[in-house]
């Protein structure tokens, strides 16, 4: 089974990786940290199950590039991708964020979440509140990716 | 009810009589006694208790009616009851408002079905016919004052509509515009504060301040009605006040039925023109928009209605089908204008409308007549409200570049001026453009029909089906038979012999009927004749048309390639396409099949702009993205030779406005945002070649593009060199005080005193245990001289290398990273939302804390208390992971500083590596690269451990701190009160992640070594100007440059311009006392004499710093400047800025500086440095094995 983390934010990205090493101990796992770097990677690579940022950069930080334009929603990227390509691996959506955007363009993660599964049907499988603080997050992570797993939506054993 | 009322009249005795002969009445209007009966029981209580009121008692009296009578049978028992009770007609009707207090909506009366609150409304209307007749008559001669621009007139209308019909909002919106129009923000402020003085927070008030408020010249519609509507979002009201606010203020109605009622059943209780005004209004916006239904009620209503001298009334009965008011004939004068133009005769039409309109200035005929014409003339130069409209209305017509500003003009004087007649059309032809319904984009010929005080048969197209044939039929009985006739006739399907009609409109003419037959074969065939057209305007209106005719058919391909290629032929149009009727909420995968076309990403492209609608950027990315891969493009300049199917035009346009970054960096080609940056200059470089009329803008584009890309590189060289020693200066150094030791080394090997390898394994083994280069005890000899000096030598290099005040590791540390720098950068992200607060700002802290929470949240004392604890606590905590940082690991391990992470020894590997560069045979220059050459790897290794520690160690913990903040806030605050703060935290969290990445990239470079680039003098500002507004966030300052240098500068210039700047910065912010407006001026030239570089850095400051003690400080730091003392300072942070200035410049053999106040409030300083700036490459460090 082949999982790609898409996640900018180091101490979360370690986290949920400690959390996929603990619990799909045989995904083979791919990281990357940025919508591009995330797109080169759907379109090399067949995966399974996507666990993804919303909140990131365009490009990977590294050397002298600095990201580039940071983007809100820039998971919506990675869901667009999917759905035009017609691939339809499970995703769940990890943000450490309540609310999107300000003011008039203010979105809750309710809105959000019920936005995606409009426009992702095939592909979304909810969003899951994280707090680096509070381990609760990984009980809701883990209740979708394996309730999915279970409706056998994914396309590999694990 | 009605029983109660005879009570309260005749001393409480009930007429028992009377109440039975009235019961009788009713039942003969359909009223049953049951009704009557409960009614009277229920409200028995509630009206005894009221019954001083008469007012009180026949407003109940009137809900009664409204409530229990069929709509149809109002006026009827409204009419009977006044008479019955002989009741005054001021009672029963809506009163003439003396007073501008009782201008106050009353939502005592609940708002009933539409159409029952239309029947009521014209009932009420009915009760003051003569007050309106007096009312239409003087505001049609306001309407000709004010278009004409007769102020004293229209000043004199205005006063005698108040004594007529007393306060209104009609009477408000009225003088206001014309205040604004004629004696500008001033006079018209002024009258609207009059309402707050005499009626303090009164509901006029409040209205008089909002209408003011949108009427000024610099408030745009939409931006007014975004934000008032999110006042009224804020404010508790009944729903019914709130439609009838938004609608007063505003001015657009809305669409539901309920909020329509609610707006007329509070009209109707304050002025009687106001309620004409809406009621015609409503009535309006259900003949035009609604169904049969509506437009029968509207029948039903109007045939019943009062014949008032408002010929509106009378179109909107033909619209409708119904009789009222017959309408009278156009002047013979417009129809002469309308067959010249209809038959080409531009210049006569004109002629006779200019005539026309002195005659009568705000005939809304004459004005689209004119309007139309005119777009064949230059423009005017309006000198009155007539002649502003028909220039706007001539430049919507033109549908050229002038377009948006036209309509957003238009939009704005039609909702000033929506009181007169010329209004609600005004603001159909802007709402035509539009285009999100493509239903509506016909609506503006009925909304115009209704404007039309008379019978013009070219205006027949407002009506639809036998509406159209009755009206034309009617207008044939006026007028002999001429152009505007034949139009009319041909657009029903007759055939006029011999018509004088142009080519263009004979087919529009037809098209017309073909629109009426939906004949869609004959619609795009009369719409493609019209494309080819040599009118201009004509071809452009028939363009339009035809996109918008495909689009409703579905044609979507079609319609898109029009779109884009007539955006590509005539770019000035694109305005006026209906853009939204094509792409509005079309999803990526509708819009899929069309990818492998660039046709698509035009249109998009366009209507993205015109729309700002960013599902639609989001598809145009996607749908990019796609034609990229699928055509298996690789470089973007030679995109052409892969659009070869499509014209040259196309090509450019597409690679013009299409491939720019912000589409371009969705494409997996790019790795980085430079090579999408490096990728568009391309694309521009190849555009200068297909389109060299534009090369002048695409040559700019690539100077632009180059010149960020030079500031992001010098940035990035900076960053990596903040971990800096001056290598050059140190070897320098090495010459001039190794010499003799080194010499002295030389003759020992020559003599063959070099010593064993054995004895030099043992002595750099005591060395790097020990750090000791000297014997271990006193009397004790080393045992091989040689050896101890070379490694005396080492010491003595890597001491300077270290310690230099000037050149070494610690000054630059201190200087670029620990004085303010890092500190900046990390506390940055969290300061910007304030969540950071200091001992210091008690006073402050409260202010800064309720910006989080809402003002209507009732957060108690003893809570804020608590939550400033909760700040403070977690600034303590944050501050202390920053000082660890500063003052403990960013520091060379010494005793003073034991967990200094630049470590002190020289791995033994690395002493073997210089012995065996420096003796092959002995040489100075080799013994001091291969030195450089070690002490750089060992700094390096201490910076891949500064960055661990930054991005894990660090992270960590300040991941733990803000965890701890948000539990703490958690536990105190409600989920409401903390959504908005929690939010803030995250993001700024996230914000801080992304600075300590940044950090510990200036822990990556090389610490020596000089990259071979060059910038201007206005580059490296630029790139100064960036590190110091990314260190302190949210501090604004402007900087005024006059520079006067030609030659490009290296990266020594480019670091010690940037570490001056920053300095001077911090001081300003520390010492000018300046918050807000801190301005800092830098002149910089060349003096060609001694080749050096002259700048001059001066700030403002607040006339209190220059102090006694201030001046006295500025000379204590002088004279340790001239005592040289200052050389153990630079390696400080702390009051030290001065002097680290003195240290940058005496890096120069010929240096200058000096600085104090110019005057009272201003600061400088003044500096000459030698010019440095040879390029310098690069040493290439080899690899050693440890």
């Amino acid at each position: 089974m082949n999982l790609l983390l898409v996640e900018d934010d180091l101490p979360k990205r370690i986290q949920i990786a400690e959390w996929v090493n603990e619990f799909l101990p045989d995904v083979v796992l791919t990281i990357e940290y940025s919508v591009n770097a995330a797109m080169r990677a759907i379109k090399n690579n067949l995966f399974d199950l996507i666990i993804l940022d919303m909140s990131l950069p365009t490009y990977t930080p590294m050397g002298n590039e600095s990201g580039g334009r940071p983007q809100g929603f820039g998971g919506q990227e990675v869901l667009r991708l999917l759905d035009r390509r017609k691939l339809s691996p499970v995703v769940v959506v990890v943000t450490q964020f309540q609310t999107f955007g300000t003011g008039s363009e203010l979105v809750t993660l309710e809105m959000l979440a019920e936005s995606l599964n409009t426009v992702h049907p095939q592909t979304f499988r909810g969003i899951v509140f994280y707090e680096g603080a509070n381990g609760s997050w990984k009980n809701v992570l883990h209740e979708k990716i394996f309730s999915a797993i279970q409706l056998g939506e994914s396309k590999n054993e694990i | 009810m009605l029983l109660v009322i005879i009570m309260s009249k005749k001393n409480k005795q009930p007429r028992k009589s009377q109440a039975r002969s009235l019961e009788n009445s009713l039942r003969v209007f359909g009223i049953h006694e049951k009704s009557v009966a409960v009614k009277i029981n229920s409200r028995t209580s509630v009206i005894q208790r009221e019954r001083n009121s008469t007012h009180t008692l026949v407003r109940n009296a009137k809900q009664y009616i409204r409530t229990v009578v069929h709509p149809d049978l109002y006026e009827q028992v409204l009419d009977w009851y006044q008479s019955a009770f002989r009741l005054p007609i001021d009672e029963v009707a809506i009163k003439v408002q003396k007073s501008i207090e009782l201008l106050s909506p009353d939502t005592a009366f609940g708002a009933l079905p539409l159409r029952s609150e239309l029947f009521w409304a014209a009932t009420m209307l009915s009760k003051r016919v003569e007050h309106l007749i007096k009312f239409l008559n003087l505001s049609s001669s306001f309407s000709d004052a004010i278009m004409s621009g007769d102020k004293a007139l229209a000043e004199e209308l205005l006063v005698k509509v108040e004594l007529i019909t007393g306060q209104s909002f009609w009477l408000i919106e009225a003088k206001l515009a014309f205040l604004q129009f004629e004696y500008g923000l001033e006079q018209q402020k002024a009258y609207a504060n009059t309402f707050q003085e005499s009626a303090p927070a009164s509901f006029a008030a409040f209205v008089a301040h909002y209408i003011s408020q949108r009427n000024e010249e610099s408030v745009s519609p939409t931006r007014m009605s975004t934000a008032f509507r999110q006042k009224l979002d804020s404010w508790s009201m009944a729903s019914d006040l709130r439609d009838y606010v938004e609608y007063r203020v505003i001015g657009d109605l809305p669409t539901s039925r309920t909020s329509l009622a609610n707006i007329l059943v509070i009209e109707g209780e304050m002025s009687i023109i106001d309620l004409l005004d809406t009621f015609f209004r409503i009535a309006t916006v259900l003949s035009v928009e609604g169904d049969d239904t509506d437009k029968n009620l509207i029948a039903t209503i109007l045939t019943k209605f009062p014949k008032l001298p408002d010929i509106r009334f009378s179109v909107l009965a033909q619209v409708v089908g119904c009789s009222y008011v017959p309408l009278p004939p156009a002047k013979t004068e417009l129809i002469l204008a309308t067959n010249a133009y209809l038959s080409g005769q531009i210049s006569i039409a004109r002629d006779i409308l200019n005539g026309y309109l002195l005659s009568y200035p705000s005939d809304v005929l004459g004005l689209f007549e004119a309007a139309r014409v005119g777009v064949y003339f230059d423009p005017l130069k309006p000198s009155n409200l007539q002649e502003t409209m028909l220039q706007l209305m001539t430049d919507t017509f033109r549908r050229d570049i002038e377009l948006n500003l036209a309509l957003s003009k238009l939009d704005k004087l039609s909702r000033n001026f929506r009181f007169l007649n010329i209004g609600l059309p005004l603001q159909a032809l802007v709402q035509q453009f539009d285009f999100i319904n493509p239903k509506k984009h016909k609506q503006l010929e009925t909304m115009l029909f209704i404007a039309t005080p008379a019978i013009h048969p070219s205006h027949a197209i407002g009506l639809n089906g036998e509406n159209r044939s009755i009206f034309i039929n009617k207008c044939s009985e006026h007028f002999t038979q001429c152009s505007t006739l034949e139009f009319a006739q041909i657009t029903i399907g007759q055939k006029p012999l011999g018509s004088n009609l142009s080519i263009d409109n004979y087919i529009w003419a037809q098209y017309h009927f073909a629109l009426q037959k939906s004949d869609k074969k004959e619609i795009i065939n009369c719409l493609n004749q019209l494309s080819q057209s040599s009118d201009s305007i004509s071809k452009r209106a028939a363009i339009s048309e035809k996109i918008l005719a495909l689009s409703v058919m579905q044609q979507l391909e079609e319609a898109i390639k029009l779109i884009a290629t007539t955006i590509v032929s005539d770019p000035l149009c694109q305005r006026s396409l209906p853009l939204q009727a094509v792409f509005a909420e079309k999803t990526y995968s509708q819009l899929e099949v069309f990818r492998f076309e660039p046709y698509v990403h035009i249109g998009l492209m366009a209507y993205f702009q015109q729309s700002d609608d960013k599902d639609a950027f989001d598809s145009l990315r996607s749908l990019w993205d796609e034609f990229i891969d699928s055509r298996g493009i690789f470089d973007l300049s030679d995109l052409e030779y892969y659009c070869e199917q499509f014209s040259k035009e196309v090509t450019i346009y597409f690679l013009r406005y299409v491939c720019i970054e912000d589409v371009m960096d969705i494409s997996t080609l790019f790795s980085t945002s430079i090579e999408v940056s490096i990728q568009r200059s391309k694309i521009c470089e190849r555009l200068m070649d297909l389109d060299p009329e534009n090369a002048p803008e695409y040559r700019q584009e690539i100077v632009e593009t180059s010149k960020q890309m030079k500031v992001l590189e010098g940035l990035q060289h900076f960053d990596q060199s903040r971990v800096y020693v001056n290598g050059e200066a140190l070897f320098r150094w090495g010459n001039r005080e190794l010499i003799e030791p080194f010499d002295r080394y030389t003759r020992l090997i020559e003599a063959g005193l070099g010593g064993s390898e054995e004895e030099f394994e043992e002595a750099i083994k005591q060395y790097t245990n020990t750090g000791n280069v000297l014997p271990k005890k006193f009397l004790e000899i080393p045992t091989t001289e040689s050896i101890a000096l070379l490694l005396e030598m080492i010491d003595r290099f890597w001491s300077e290398y270290r310690y230099h005040p000037l050149h070494g590791l610690d000054s630059y540390l201190s200087l670029r990273i620990r004085h303010g720098s890092l500190s900046g950068h990390l506390r940055g992200p969290f300061e910007q939302d304030k969540l950071l607060i200091t001992e210091d700002e008690s006073e402050e802290s409260l202010n800064k804390l309720r910006l989080w929470f809402d003002e209507e949240a009732e957060i108690s004392e003893l809570k804020i208390t608590e939550i400033i604890q909760i700040f403070k606590k977690f600034s303590d905590s944050f501050q202390k992971i920053i000082s660890r940082l500063n003052h403990d690991l960013l520091q060379i391990r010494s005793d003073i500083k034991p967990n200094g992470l630049f470590l002190n020894t020289i791995q033994e590997n690395y002493l073997r590596y210089i012995k065996k560069k420096t003796d092959q045979p002995p040489n100075l220059e080799e013994f001091l690269t291969a030195c450089s050459i070690v002490f750089e790897l060992v700094i390096r290794e201490a910076m891949t451990h500064i960055r661990t520690e930054l991005t894990e160690n660090t992270m960590l913990a300040v991941e733990q701190c803000v965890g701890c903040f948000k539990d703490s806030l958690n536990n105190i605050l409600t989920e409401n009160e903390f959504s908005s703060l929690r939010a803030a935290i995250s993001h700024r969290f996230t914000d801080f992640q992304t600075a300590i990445t940044q950090v510990s990239e200036w822990f990556k470079g090389d610490v020596r070594a000089f990259a071979a680039v060059s910038f201007t003098f206005d580059e490296i500002l630029d790139v100064a100007v960036d590190v110091i507004r990314r260190t302190h966030r949210g501090r604004n300052f402007e900087l005024i440059r006059k520079i006067d240098i030609e030659e490009r500068q290296g990266m020594d210039v480019l670091q010690e311009v940037v570490d001056i700047l920053f300095i001077v910065f911090a001081n300003a912010l520390t010492h000018s006392k300046i918050s807000d407006n801190l301005c800092i001026e830098i002149l910089a030239s060349k003096v060609e004499s001694n080749h050096t570089l002259k700048i001059r850095i001066s700030n403002n400051v607040s006339p209190d710093v220059k102090t006694p003690d201030c001046i006295e400080k500025l000379n204590s730091i002088r004279m340790s400047i001239e005592s040289e003392e200052y050389l153990g300072h630079t390696h400080l942070e702390g009051g030290t800025g001065l002097k680290k200035l003195k240290k940058i410049a005496s890096a120069h053999q010929n240096h200058n500086l000096s600085y104090g106040f110019g005057d009272e409030n201003t600061f400088f300083v003044d500096l000459e440095l030698a010019m440095l700036s040879t390029p310098v490459a690069p040493v290439e460090i080899p690899n050693i094995e440890v």
